[in-house]
């Protein structure tokens, strides 16, 4: 272990917590729930107008208004490896991995379809075989930072980030009409996996490109392929097995000075991935 | 846009205490390696610490959302620090206490379970020891660190650097 990563490990040792202390001294008490018992406290007029609020909110309910539609959140998240973002000339589309998946208000994933097994989209055949290292069955109703996570990971295992090398993007792209969602989830991806690239050392950053369309299109739910990219998931692991054999040999303060460069959470800018590598410079 | 920081401080404007908890939470690290260099005593750091959050509290309505939070709780806390040293000073004065820390130490309670940042603490100059710790610890930016201790970025980065190096060949001894 690196000195860097011990000192990061010992530093929750080190600071003391004194929140509990803060909270006691300026007389911090959870707030209760409101009892709905507390109703008998109302007027008639009171429960009235609480009844009429049952209803506007139940009847729709029960037309099939889907109340909580506007609470779903589409998140695409897109890969560019760092040996693809230094190459010259045009990328090509398919060398960028990229997934979609939808989660509920919890920030849980959504199965794609109502019979499927699978919550996330893999839209090309680099992202199938990410996907099949993962197994489509794992990404079901989990929370979204750790489904993006595990996609993160696998791709480094089997080569799509590239531990060594400066220049690996992940692009997060949301959409979803619920802006506070979209914003919270945003922020717990980006936390959990610079957290991963920065304690794995890897020249890795996150992007948000916040409020653009995530594309589902092409996506056809009968379309249940990926266990067939599992042998090529294990060869690009076993291709890329000691890709890291060099880390912790050269980086040091560069490390911290590029992931900073490149660190540009508060940006929710661009229109999705791109595969002009000018708009990445720009970034 | 507002970051996380300036949302809670805005929910503690807004009476809402969990955003203290959530002030807490996002700052309590840069606060205490931020005021530790200044007491250089861990258990006053602490104290400190703990008088930074509830000055917070109770002079939220006095911040402004156009301010920067970290920077706003961070003048707080010297504050806090600086008034602490005068009236220790003037006790010491009185008591004709003259017992320092040795110069580029802290003092550090004896069960702390940390033995890079305790070795750190041993070998380290002031300087070094305070950027490890604000950068490692603390984490701050490197260009964080050289506004903090108004310093080139090239002299901060090349100190953690050199301190760095100090620490991996007194490990490795």
């Amino acid at each position: 272990m690196n000195i860097k990563r011990k000192l990061q490990k010992e530093a929750s040792t080190f600071v003391p917590n004194v929140l509990d202390k803060v909270l006691d001294r300026v007389g911090y008490m959870p707030t209760p729930k409101p009892s709905f018992w507390n109703l008998k406290k109302l007027s008639l007029a009171g429960v009235g107008a609480a009844l009429i609020l049952v209803g506007a909110v139940v009847i729709p309910y029960y037309k099939n208004v889907a109340l909580v539609a506007n609470a779903e959140t589409q998140v695409e998240i897109s890969i560019m490896p760092a040996s693809t973002y230094n190459a010259t000339g045009t990328i090509a589309e398919e060398d960028i991995p990229v997934f979609a998946y939808r989660t509920d208000k919890n920030f849980k994933t959504k199965k794609l379809a109502e019979d499927g097994t699978n919550a996330v989209y893999a839209k090309n055949a680099n992202a199938k075989i990410i996907l099949a290292g993962i197994g489509p069955e794992n990404t079901v109703e989990k929370p979204a930072e750790q489904v993006t996570l595990s996609i993160i990971d696998k791709a480094a295992l089997s080569g799509f980030i590239e531990i060594s090398e400066v220049g690996n993007f992940v692009t997060i792209t949301t959409s979803g009409d619920n802006l506070a969602n979209r914003t919270k989830l945003e922020e717990r991806i980006y936390d959990t996996v610079m957290e991963y690239f920065r304690a794995r050392a890897i020249y890795g950053v996150l992007k948000i490109n916040g409020n653009n369309q995530v594309d589902f299109s092409g996506y056809d739910e009968t379309d249940d392929d990926v266990d067939e990219y599992e042998d090529d998931y294990s060869s690009h692991c076993h291709e890329h097995k000691d890709d890291d054999d060099n880390r912790g040999q050269s980086w040091g303060d560069d490390y911290d000075e590029w992931v900073d460069q490149h660190d540009d959470h508060g940006g929710h800018h661009g229109n999705g991935h791109s595969n002009n590598r000018d708009s990445e410079d720009n970034d | 846009m507002s970051t996380k920081l300036e949302n809670a401080l805005q929910r503690l404007k807004d009476h809402d205490l969990d955003g203290l908890r959530e002030v807490y939470e996002l700052t309590s690290r840069g606060v205490f390696t931020f005021v530790l260099p200044i007491v250089r005593d861990y258990q006053l750091a602490e104290d400190i610490m703990q008088e930074t959050y509830i000055k917070v509290h109770e002079r939220i309505d006095g911040y402004s959302p156009d301010t920067n939070g970290r920077n706003w709780i961070l003048t707080i806390a010297k504050n806090t620090a600086l008034d602490e040293l005068r009236k220790r000073k003037h006790e010491e004065s009185v008591d004709f206490d003259d017992e320092r820390q040795p110069l580029g130490s802290y003092s550090l309670p004896e069960d702390l379970d940390t033995p890079t940042i305790q070795l750190a603490n041993q070998i380290l100059s002031p300087e070094e020891l305070e950027i490890v710790l604000l950068f490692a610890v603390g984490d701050y930016k490197h260009r964080e660190i050289a506004a903090i201790l108004d310093m080139p970025l090239g002299t901060v980065t090349w100190k953690y650097k050199n301190a760095l190096d100090k620490l991996k060949k007194a490990i490795k001894k």
